[in-house]
């Protein structure tokens, strides 16, 4: 009989992360979590890390402050909706000291170069990127190219339901991804991936103190075009992954997350239960 | 000093924005009176992507900072408070602070205050 294995992650939410952002310096995140897993029985202290740093250009002329001048939503307006180039380098993933243990190790580092355009409730990025995908470490990794689109709408008065909605299409080199050579001598294939964040919101509070306030689904889906049959067969040809997340007044969250992309561990079940210093208030 | 929430209009203009059912509509205020939200994290507004990655949660921060200043620019009276900053990127400092889980409704009022000077101030 097939073993499913569960893992089970506790968010150090209590522990406050390391935050560093302001505008066009480089936003890094870095936030401990706590792994462990049911089927190796370890638990093992992770850092999870986002790095971003992007740089604007063209778009409208810089619009500046003068002081004891009325403010009004049409400069805002008129300063930030529409559109501009920009370049950017972002990375993120899940480091822990020994990688046998980490079962989200998925890592990513990209160059990006785009055009992004905001128009209040909807927003639209396009354009082309170089990126790395491998294990915690790299020492296994796809290098890959290619072209992407995201977009961003929000249904709601108070901007709280939305979808966000990226696809994407590489042409990727696997040469440095063993499990794949050993299966085939294709190390080179397109792939066609979908990111889909949907985010529904109570229009009227529950005003229970651990009322329902919103819930969550994030998806990813990625499909090797014309994949080889020995990948097929392995299953290796797509990849997805699920989150589900409910969000409570006061804090607390619950979130399930299933299935698996292309460098973690087979292990597909993680379930975090998280709250912030609000639930003691 | 830091910055402290209290009983001034630029800690309220912020609180009411965010919890009027017909403003930002994020938190109900019995649950989360005046004298609390200071310590209010942004991961537990309503809009927040718990599950977004950076990207996810720029894209919903910039759409909610825009429907939060159109509301709070709508009821308060603001003047600038410094000549010859960059209007595009005092938004980009607010999307950057509702875009980060650990900040709070303090540091959202610390940051507008810094920018805005209040009729009432």
């Amino acid at each position: 009989m097939k073993c499913i294995p569960i893992t089970l992650l506790m968010s150090l939410a209590v522990v406050s992360p390391l935050t560093m952002a302001a505008d066009d310096k480089p936003i890094i995140n870095l936030k401990p979590v706590m792994i462990e897993s049911k089927e190796l029985n370890t638990t093992t202290l992770g850092l999870k890390y986002e790095i971003k740093d992007t740089y604007h250009f063209g778009g409208k002329p810089t619009a500046t402050t003068t002081e004891g001048q009325t403010v009004t939503f049409g400069d805002i307006k008129e300063a930030t909706h529409g559109g501009n180039g920009y370049v950017g380098f972002d990375a993120n993933g899940t480091w822990t000291v020994d990688k046998a243990d980490n079962p989200t190790s998925t890592s990513t580092a990209a160059l990006k170069a785009g055009y992004h355009n905001f128009q209040g409730n909807f927003s639209l990025d396009t354009g082309l990127d170089y990126k790395l995908e491998g294990d915690q470490d790299y020492s296994e990794k796809n290098s890959m190219y290619g072209l992407f689109l995201d977009s961003y709408y929000s249904f709601t008065r108070d901007r709280s339901t939305y979808v966000i909605m990226g696809l994407g299409y590489d042409k990727i080199d696997a040469a440095e991804d063993s499990g794949r050579t050993a299966l085939t001598t294709t190390d080179t294939y397109d792939r066609f991936s979908v990111d889909l964040l949907l985010k529904y919101s109570l229009e009227k509070l529950n005003k229970k103190k651990y009322g329902i306030t919103s819930l969550e689904l994030k998806y990813s889906y990625y499909e090797e075009v014309d994949a080889p049959a020995a990948i097929v067969n392995a299953n290796l040809d797509t990849f997805n992954s699920r989150t589900f997340v409910i969000n409570f007044n006061r804090g607390l969250y619950v979130a399930y997350s299933s299935g698996n992309l292309p460098f973690d561990k087979q292990n597909d079940r993680v379930f975090q239960i998280g709250f912030d210093q609000n639930l003691f208030d | 000093m830091s910055y402290q929430w209290k009983d001034n209009i630029a800690c309220k203009a912020v609180y009411e924005t965010m919890s009027r059912q017909d403003r930002m509509n994020q938190f109900d205020k019995n649950l989360v009176p005046f004298a609390k939200a200071g310590n209010y994290k942004i991961a537990d507004l309503k809009y927040f992507p718990r599950a977004g990655d950076i990207d996810e949660r720029k894209a919903a921060a910039h759409g909610f900072c825009d429907g939060f200043l159109e509301y709070l620019l709508s009821d308060y009276s603001v003047t600038w408070e410094v000549s010859g900053e960059d209007i595009k990127q005092i938004v980009q400092e607010i999307v950057d602070l509702l875009s980060t889980a650990d900040k709070t409704l303090t540091d959202l009022a610390a940051l507008l205050d810094s920018k805005f000077k209040y009729a009432d101030e």
